[in-house]
């Protein structure tokens, strides 16, 4: 039976659609995690987030350089050909040097209806977000809770809306249950044996970034009652995997993990859901609320102000976050997964991958993907030895 | 990406037109050689960016040190200061510790350069095992979150492995479509002077030295007085025949991208605008006959300076880079400095279309018959662009253009066969063209 996770996992487009149909409601498309979907949440927008496929570019090689992120350039292909038609507005954060210029990109390349008076578009279609690289320090909080009440601003004129503290707060609490019961799954993934796979941890979470956020609880909570009561165990070597957008393409290496004999139990995978520690804390500005929130978020790009005469001299953030995702779940190894061209990984991955072998004696594979499921297949062999390695 | 490891780059430097060019590398020895006795001394030591406003650096006393800068002095020296062209270069020597340590090759060769120098130096302890003795080390890590990611990740990264303070000076990104825009937003400005306090904050308290505003004022009356001279210098490049091209502008580049804010800074590009000037009078050209105009997009091939001079047995010169010029800065504003700085730099975009428009003008103000884009393979935000730009020059201007694909100072990414076929070809293509216009 197609569960309701599974629908949008399968098709997200006509899952989408088939919501956009039934509700008449407006569907806006957004790049990377630490997009505020929660105000869009809050003024009935369906948040979406854009995600590419195996599909040949056909749009887009005459624009894009080889030497990019696939992953963006296959989005930005869908768009291109008018796969994302269904959506009413595109959110662009600067979380990338590539992911920022989606900006010119999506505006440029994406067909669309232009609607204009005195030369500017009545509702803007793509908005951007300046998200600060820098997320801890004097004014940071101050200048991105700015940049938010003007995202609010963009999204109120573009839709002929108000969104009231009163929508906003309830949309916070539909996320902060959220951000619970998935602290609930990930207690449930602690648990030796274990009760619930990789992929299906994935497929939960992945369906919550394309889905309104409060049918994705109803399910989940229901979800949740019955993996707690499950007595098959899930078999596999326990391993923490690390790596870029893993949406349903790079997602097959859940499953060629498990076909290998190993499990993902813990992750760090630029999903939404896997930045759910901290809640958004209520406040008499929800937009300042949802700053501190959006700021807390761990990208591999964000740096820290650091303090000097005390030990946290150079920035601590990444391995923080990385070391507690591992702690407690009996991790055995850790596989690196980082797509050819994703810099901010790619510098931090010795210096993680140093001190996840100093502090937690496990071995770590590194591998380079491309962003295609024969790239991920070539993974297979390297995968077993490393499973095979661990089990001795 | 394939890595041509075995391929020897027969590359050469550049033929300088200008006098004052030829200095240039004296500027640069003075700065290593003040910057290791000062070291010695006692005197605070940096690590830096381009992007980095360097006054206030000097208005503390800090000397700083910029490892891109460093990476791309590797670039051209090879071992020991070997001619021999079977040595290799130092930057491909230090590319390769980065890379054993698993940092992937298409990360930037600033980056793998200067890792792999300190990964060496913390192995070895032989830290002037390297061109011109090393950078001195530094007592604090600072850099800037624009222009790249890069940048903040790698000085990251550099902080981990010595173990020093590190400060990111972080600069909102702005996206817009003009080629600059003299109005930021309210809270953009306020978040970048906030930022500059908090580094001010950060320096006194590893150096000890207080920030002092008169001081800062000294250093940005220099600043403006040399960004005068070298908006000058950038008028008189208009000129017909190129008086300066961009070989000489490239290595003339230092003082201004990494001394902003000195005297001795000011004195070097007044002494190279009445060279420039002087050549403008009298009409000398970079050569005798010139018969087509380039202008070079990007960052330069750092290990092969002399692609500069490659047009100028067809009459082809290079006469505009775009790359670390300066732009006309709003005025004085002594009674706040800091909030100055703001102003300046916030008047920049990073956009795709801001890039564009960038182009389309600079080619019609310098006369620009073909642009070669230089498709730096592993510096992301020049070569995002790229594409964009071949077909708006094309579309708007009939421009034509032409990609060489490499890195900035790994010199194994770059193939001198296909480059050379490729710019004889293009070549032709412009004669032909410059003879209908």
């Amino acid at each position: 039976m197609t569960t309701e996770f599974e629908k949008y996992v399968t098709d997200r487009h006509a899952a989408v659609k088939e919501w956009k149909e039934k509700t008449q409601g407006k569907v806006f498309g957004y790049f990377c995690c630490v997009v505020p979907d929660v105000i869009l949440f809050a003024a009935g927008v369906l948040p979406v987030r854009i995600y590419g496929s195996t599909d040949k570019f056909q749009k887009v090689d005459g624009h894009l350089v080889p030497y990019g992120c696939r992953y963006v350039g296959s989005c930005l292909d869908l768009g291109a050909r008018g796969v994302y038609d269904y959506l009413d507005g595109v959110v662009v954060p600067n979380t990338c040097d590539l992911i920022a210029r989606m900006e010119y990109w999506w505006r440029e390349l994406v067909p669309r209806e232009k609607s204009t008076l005195a030369g500017m578009e009545l509702c803007p279609y793509v908005v951007y977000i300046n998200y600060p690289m820098k997320t801890t320090g004097p004014k940071v909080l101050d200048f991105y809770t700015r940049e938010l009440q003007y995202f609010k601003q963009q999204v109120e004129r573009g839709l002929r809306i108000e969104i009231t503290d009163e929508q906003l707060n309830q949309a916070i609490a539909v996320y902060n249950e959220h951000f619970d019961l998935m602290n609930q799954l990930e207690e449930l993934r602690k648990r030796d044996p274990l009760p619930i796979s990789g992929k299906e941890a994935w497929e939960i979470e992945y369906a919550s970034t394309l889905m309104p956020m409060d049918k994705h609880n109803e399910l989940l909570k229901k979800r949740l009652n019955e993996v707690a009561k499950r007595n098959n165990t899930t078999p596999g070597m326990r391993l923490y995997l690390a790596g870029s957008a893993f949406d349903q393409v790079n997602a097959r290496l859940y499953e060629i993990i498990e076909e290998c004999g190993g499990q993902v139990v813990a992750e760090d995978i630029s999903c939404a859901s896997s930045y759910f520690e901290s809640n958004i804390e209520l406040d008499s500005d929800p937009v300042r609320a949802i700053a501190k929130y959006s700021l807390a978020v761990d990208c591999p790009r964000s740096t820290e102000t650091c303090l000097v005469g005390c030990s946290h001299i150079h920035p601590q953030n990444r391995w923080q976050k990385t070391k507690q995702r591992i702690e407690g779940y009996r991790v055995r190894g850790a596989i690196y997964q980082i797509m050819n061209y994703c810099e901010c990984r790619a510098i931090e991955y010795p210096h993680l991958r140093d001190n996840i072998q100093r502090e937690f004696n496990i071995p770590v594979l590194h591998m380079e993907g491309d962003y295609t499921l024969e790239g991920l297949e070539q993974m297979r062999g390297s995968i077993e030895a490393f499973i095979e390695m661990i089990g001795g | 990406m394939t890595t041509q490891a075995e391929t020897r780059i027969k590359t050469a430097g550049s033929k300088k037109s200008l006098q004052t060019a030829r200095e240039t590398w004296l500027f640069i020895k003075d700065d290593y050689i003040n910057g290791h006795t000062g070291k010695a001394q006692g005197k605070p030591i940096a690590w830096s960016c381009a992007a980095m406003d360097k006054e206030l650096f000097h208005c503390m006393g800090i000397l700083p040190f910029f490892p891109e800068q460093y990476a791309a002095l590797c670039a051209t020296q090879r071992r020991g200061g070997s001619r021999d062209e079977s040595v290799e270069k130092e930057a491909v020597r230090f590319a390769r510790v980065a890379e054993q340590e698993d940092y992937a090759s298409y990360i930037c060769g600033y980056q793998r350069v200067s890792t792999g120098w300190v990964i060496h130096g913390l192995r070895t302890g032989e830290w002037q095992d390297a061109p011109i003795g090393g950078m001195p080390l530094p007592d604090m890590i600072v850099t800037t979150s624009c222009v790249c990611d890069v940048r903040v990740k790698w000085f990251e990264d550099m902080a981990q492995r010595l173990n020093v303070p590190y400060f990111c000076l972080d600069r909102p990104e702005r996206i817009f479509e003009g080629i600059t825009q003299a109005s930021a937003r309210e809270h953009e400005v306020d978040y970048y002077v906030s930022q500059v306090e908090d580094f001010l904050r950060f320096a006194e308290e590893v150096t000890g030295a207080k920030y002092d505003p008169a001081r800062l004022n000294e250093c940005l009356d220099w600043s403006y007085k040399t960004n005068d001279a070298r908006q000058e210098i950038l008028e008189l490049r208009k000129a017909v025949p190129s008086p300066m091209g961009c070989a000489d502008g490239f290595r003339t580049m230092y003082p201004g991208m990494y001394q902003l804010g000195t005297k001795r800074c000011y004195d070097f590009y007044v002494k190279l605008r009445d060279e420039v000037r002087e050549r403008v009078k009298q009409g000398i050209g970079q050569i005798e006959d010139e018969r087509f105009r380039l202008l070079w997009y990007g960052l330069p091939t750092w290990y092969n300076m002399s692609i500069f001079n490659y047009f100028e047995k067809y009459g082809g010169v290079f006469v505009y880079e775009p790359a670390y010029n300066p732009w006309p800065w709003p005025p004085r504003r002594r009674e706040d400095p800091v909030r100055e700085l703001a102003n300046r730099w916030l008047m920049l975009g990073t956009g795709v279309g801001n890039m564009v428009n960038s182009m389309l003008h600079d080619c019609q103000q310098y006369k620009i018959l073909g642009v070669v884009l230089s498709y730096l393979i592993t510096c992301r935000p020049i070569v995002f662009p790229s594409l964009e730009i071949n077909h708006t020059l094309e579309k708007s201007l009939g421009i034509p253009t032409v990609t060489l694909e490499g890195d900035l100072v790994d010199e194994r990414l770059f193939s001198e066969a296909q480059v050379y076929n490729r710019l004889d070809a293009f070549a032709e293509q412009l004669l032909q063209r410059a003879k209908k216009t």
